[in-house]
């Protein structure tokens, strides 16, 4: 066999991932029970996964003004103990 | 593609229910693109099982005019991959590592060497270069589409593949008869 035969041959089993049986029916079965009974516990714990710019950059601008204000803070003192 | 966006319109208007159409859908893609960034992980169906669910709970936030369902879906599956990976859990999961080993291919020792040093230079590309890589030769989506997933220029996503491609090529040239 060929190297780019191989090659296209190593590509194809790369797809050949298999799809659990019943995958679909236990998501549904997950999506159904949240939509009776609200946000469960799991929620939160995948919700911190989910990067939604909005979320992202609203957690890095609160980051950011409180670094900055930290350092404001540290120069004032240090200017504060420098002078007589 | 305006079926899937009606279906898209009914689960945003609460119907459940059609959500299934939507899972069972990529469900197949989504298996092969975290099983191929996650080949080690024992959390690859939870992690499809997770992006679905990140999908349907903000499902409201979709929208079909900024990109294609299935650009939201893989950037969801994607971002949880990276997350998985930054905590280092990645350990051996032997059914994927067997599937990808294959059945219906040759058995001879070549064949499966060069497979295993394909599985293992793929597994060690750096995250970026994986994605592309997995979306663009094994998924065979469109540069465009494979831009947006990723948030970068369609030039980026070239130079990536490329880079991946040189280093699974230098693999296979070691193969070279």
């Amino acid at each position: 066999m060929k190297t780019e035969d191989s090659y296209q041959c190593w590509k194809a089993e790369r797809c050949k991932i298999p799809v659990p049986d019943g995958f679909a029916e236990r998501v549904m079965a997950v999506v159904q029970g949240r939509s009776l009974g609200g946000k469960s516990g799991i929620h939160k714990e995948w919700r911190d996964d989910l990067w939604l710019p909005g979320r992202r950059s609203a957690r890095a601008a609160l980051l950011g003004g409180l670094v900055t204000l930290g350092l404001f803070r540290f120069v004032f003192i240090a200017a504060k103990l420098a002078l007589p | 593609m305006d079926f899937e966006i009606k279906v898209i319109k009914r689960v945003q208007a609460g119907d459940n229910q059609a959500f299934a159409y939507l899972v069972k859908r990529y469900e197949r893609p989504l298996f092969v693109f975290a099983g191929n960034l996650l080949r080690r992980s024992h959390r690859v169906e939870d992690l499809v099982q997770e992006t679905f669910l990140a999908a349907f709970e903000h499902i409201r936030r979709y929208d079909s005019r900024r990109g294609r369902f299935s650009s939201w879906l893989y950037r969801i599956a994607r971002n949880k991959c990276l997350n998985e990976i930054k905590k280092k859990r990645e350990q051996l999961n032997p059914d994927i590592a067997e599937s990808a080993a294959g059945t219906d291919v040759e058995r001879d020792v070549l064949h499966r060497e060069m497979f295993r040093r394909l599985d293992e230079t793929l597994d060690q590309l750096p995250f970026e270069q994986r994605v592309v890589f997995v979306l663009a030769e094994i998924q065979g989506l469109p540069y465009g589409e494979i831009g947006r997933i990723e948030g970068i220029p369609m030039g980026t996503v070239k130079s990536r593949l490329s880079r991946a491609r040189k280093k699974i090529m230098r693999i296979l040239g070691d193969f070279e008869v």
